[in-house]
């Protein structure tokens, strides 16, 4: 009990001081003898996110031991998961436009109120919440605004309100945005799911996967399991590769074989299966090229891995790069084995992005040099800072397991 | 003198034709075809007799009404592109669909364009029987027979195009609702069920039409907007909705091709049990161009960009280098002048290539709408110095031309459906 209220009157006071003093303080607890204390800190500064990198990284210099060891995996867990967008909120009767500059200073997540409703009131209170919970609870209190999630960006908009089924894990959140049943003279009948993947910005996703096990009508109809072989897929492949480092990754499931549920079921009593997220918590920069639209960059022919850029056009908000790159196939093989090599583009405001096209294996792919062309779709105003062939070293991955029931079918 | 015989002659030649009167009376909710039939006898007999025909205006059923009063309208905004409405007569036994295609393509206004697909269609003997028809709706006839499909084209073309269904498939196409009038034809082409389960409730299904049209050369209807639903009853008589927008939390994300249909697609929400439509009315609006405007280039140096242009749009033909090892190609970049890009979106416009040896002549394009100028392509020429990227001689334009419809009117059109099968759920 002492031991507790100890840990409170330290939590406390770490709450009190100034952030760099608070990350130091909460790494010298990491070396506490006490379990408790050392965890308290752990989930501390996993909140603290990215900012707590740097001393962090000192830290670990100079530490030994179980000390760096915690200071390890305190390092890849924010690494992999980036800084958890948490909003704590007291507003009585303020207009959305207010609460949204607030969500936004706290996340730096974007959050765009609609002008019709920018000057509406309403009361949320949220203490460590993250900010689609917040988001969601606000729209679920006034009933007809609601949220999206488009360009990188939250919208509130008038809409009747619509909840969502969701599972938070990990600060993350997977949701389900709708069921697409269609049919016609072309298409026998299937049912497809839209969804998505809410993230703390900056988490290095590699790629997620969602498995149905079951999508059963009231009639007995499971959709996920017919005699001709069923399933889900996604509508990107057995993997969906985020294009971006940033908050939302939308997916579509499409049934394996065009099945729906029975055309006299009411409703779908259960929709059961899990998300896999394989997040990258350490990742090694192979080589890179600082500002690479300035200029055309050649690739030492010694030089492995390399990199070069011989020419890019860039059209609105697509930009098409022809680059060279080499890398070792000994070298490279393990790490390819654990997510591909990736090419990053590095934008200004601190975000990454992911070729929407870009060959990242077999491995030995590098070795021959031959141009490739990558094409990333990029905001028309973002300036690149940075393009890195990145491995991921090492891996952590998560499982979020859901079942929704009880979904109205007519 | 000469005036009262001239007079005489009119009363004349009128006492044979029905009246305005008559020919209205002939207008009612029952009949739709005969009823479209009597509004176009009456728009032909507004030329010399406008004042009887608008007297006859308040005596017809509302919907009807409105009709006979645009096409009033659009007859005098349109002039010659609002299409003559001629009716035919095709019969005989033992005819081929070449011989009736023949015979139809004399009418005036119909100008029919069967190659290359000629040996393709069933043209096995069928007695024709076409008696007081549109001729646009022998034309549509014909083709089903020939197991042909025909729409009109993107590019608004000079002539009626008949294509096959395809090397090898002997079916016919699936039979289809058609509306017909004077030189329109409306058909449905496509019937999608769509359920949207969004959380909000119990949803309902949608159906949505997606329709085809096919028109005379004489209107050539570059793009079609503003679908404007006035009537849709179900078979048990229950008023049918337009389909709501669909909401979503992932805007612009779709896994499926899912867009709108072209030219255009209604979405209607249906109550529980609900397989016919039995009346469907609906206004849609062809855009029709006052000329098809044409630029031309035919000078060119190599590694030079060149430039035409007028009053609406500036014209770029310029040489590019791509990115891939092989893709030098050349540019077509138009910028309007007056109207922003932005409206121009989905209006079709054509480049035309002559090459100074054999190579594809031309391709179609819609405006997008975004940025400030259009471009189009094409990577079987270069401008540009040097070899050809196959290390031989490169192939060169003699003449780029660009046709752009410009001065756009509206045409509306008016649809009547009755009876239209929505298909079973499968």
């Amino acid at each position: 009990m002492l031991r507790l209220i100890g840990l409170g009157f330290c939590l406390l006071l770490v709450g009190a001081q100034d952030p760099a003093d608070k990350v130091k303080a909460l790494i010298e607890k990491l070396g506490s003898d006490d379990i408790e204390v050392r965890a308290a800190a752990q989930k501390e500064l996993t909140i603290v996110g990215r900012p707590a990198l740097p001393a962090l990284n000192k830290s670990l210099a100079s530490a030994s031991g179980e000390h760096k060891q915690q200071l390890q995996v305190v390092i890849e867990q924010i690494t992999a998961f980036g800084t958890p967008p948490l909003i704590t909120l007291e507003a009585q009767d303020r207009p959305l436009r207010e609460i949204a500059g607030d969500l936004e200073r706290q996340t730096g997540i974007p959050v765009r109120i609609d002008g019709a409703i920018a000057e509406v009131k309403v009361s949320v209170a949220a203490r460590r919440a993250t900010i689609w919970k917040v988001v969601e609870d606000l729209c679920r209190a006034h009933g007809v605004v609601m949220y999206r999630f488009a360009n990188d960006t939250i919208e509130i908009y008038p809409s009747k309100f619509r909840p969502l089924p969701c599972v938070d894990q990990a600060g993350m959140r997977f949701f389900i945005d709708r069921f697409i049943w269609e049919s016609g003279n072309l298409i026998p009948g299937l049912i497809r799911v839209h969804g998505g993947l809410l993230m703390p910005p900056g988490a290095r996703v590699l790629w997620m996967q969602l498995t149905v096990e079951e999508l059963t009508d009231d009639t007995g109809k499971n959709v996920a399991e017919l005699p001709q072989g069923g399933g889900y897929f996604m509508s990107s492949g057995d993997r969906y590769l985020p294009h971006s480092r940033r908050f939302f990754f939308p997916a579509a499931f499409h049934p394996v074989v065009q099945c729906a549920p029975s055309l006299e079921a009411v409703k779908i009593v259960r929709f059961r299966g899990s998300v896999r997220v394989r997040l990258a918590s350490v990742e090694r920069v192979l080589t890179a090229i600082r500002d690479p639209l300035d200029r055309p960059s050649t690739p030492s022919p010694d030089a492995s891995p390399c990199l070069g850029i011989d020419r890019w056009d860039r059209n609105g908000g697509h930009l098409r790069i022809r680059l060279t790159a080499g890398w070792d196939k000994e070298d490279t093989e393990a790490l390819a084995s654990k997510g591909g090599l990736n090419l990053y583009l590095r934008l200004k405001d601190g975000h990454w992005m992911t070729p929407q096209y870009w060959i990242s294996g077999p491995a030995d792919r590098g070795a021959d040099r031959k141009p490739i062309i990558a094409d990333f779709n990029i905001p028309p105003d973002a300036v690149p800072t940075s393009l890195e062939l990145v491995a991921p070293e090492s891996v952590v991955e998560v499982q979020i397991p859901f079942e929704f029931k009880d979904i109205p079918l007519r | 003198m000469r005036g009262s015989i001239l007079f005489l002659l009119l009363i004349l030649t009128q006492a044979g034709d029905p009246s305005a009167r008559e020919t209205a009376d002939l207008i009612s909710d029952r009949d739709p075809i005969k009823s479209f039939k009597a509004i176009s006898a009456l728009v032909d007999m507004s030329e010399s007799r406008r004042g009887e025909v608008e007297r006859e205006l308040t005596r017809l059923p509302t919907f009807y009404r409105e009709v006979l009063e645009s096409e009033l309208k659009a007859r005098a905004a349109l002039g010659s592109s609002f299409g003559r409405g001629a009716r035919v007569n095709l019969n005989g036994a033992g005819k081929t669909v070449w011989t009736c295609f023949e015979e139809l393509a004399r009418t005036p206004g119909m100008r029919i364009d069967f190659q290359p697909w000629k040996d393709r269609l069933v043209d096995a003997p069928f007695d024709a029987d076409f008696k007081d028809v549109w001729a646009i709706e022998a034309f549509v006839r014909l083709c089903e027979r020939a197991h042909a499909i025909t729409h009109t084209w993107v590019w608004p073309d000079d002539k009626l195009r008949v294509s096959s269904t395809g090397n090898g498939m002997g079916a016919p196409p699936a039979p289809r609702p058609w509306f017909f009038y004077r030189n329109i034809a409306v058909g449905l082409d496509l019937v999608k069920w769509r359920k949207i389960v969004d959380f909000t409730g119990r949803p309902d299904w949608v159906v949505r039409l997606a329709f085809r049209t096919v028109l005379s050369p004489e209107t050539k209807a570059v793009k079609w907007t503003h679908v404007r639903l006035i009537e849709a009853i179900a078979e048990g008589g229950q008023a049918l909705s337009l389909a709501q927008e669909e909401d979503t939390a992932m805007p612009g994300f779709e896994s499926l091709e899912s867009r709108s249909y072209q030219p255009f697609e209604i979405g209607l929400r249906l109550p529980e049990g609900v397989r016919k439509i039995a009346r469907l009315r609906f206004c849609v609006t062809a855009r029709i161009p006052a000329e098809i405007r044409r630029y031309e280039v035919d000078q060119f140096s190599a590694g030079r960009t060149v430039k035409t242009g007028d009053e609406l749009y500036d014209i770029f033909v310029r040489p590019e280098e791509g990115l891939e090892p092989t893709s030098d190609y050349v540019s077509v970049r138009i910028r309007p002048k007056k109207t922003p890009h932005s409206q121009l979106a989905g209006l079709p416009f054509r480049v035309l290539y002559k090459f100074d040896r054999p190579g594809p002549g031309g391709s179609g394009y819609e405006f997008t709408g975004q940025g400030d100028e259009m471009m189009a392509q094409t990577g079987w020429c270069t401008l540009r110095d040097g070899p050809w990227f196959d290390g031989g001689k490169p192939r060169r334009p003699l003449k780029v031309e660009v046709e752009i419809p410009v001065g756009l009117r509206d045409r509306p059109v008016y649809v009547e459906f009755r009876d239209v099968p929505l298909g079973p759920v499968r």
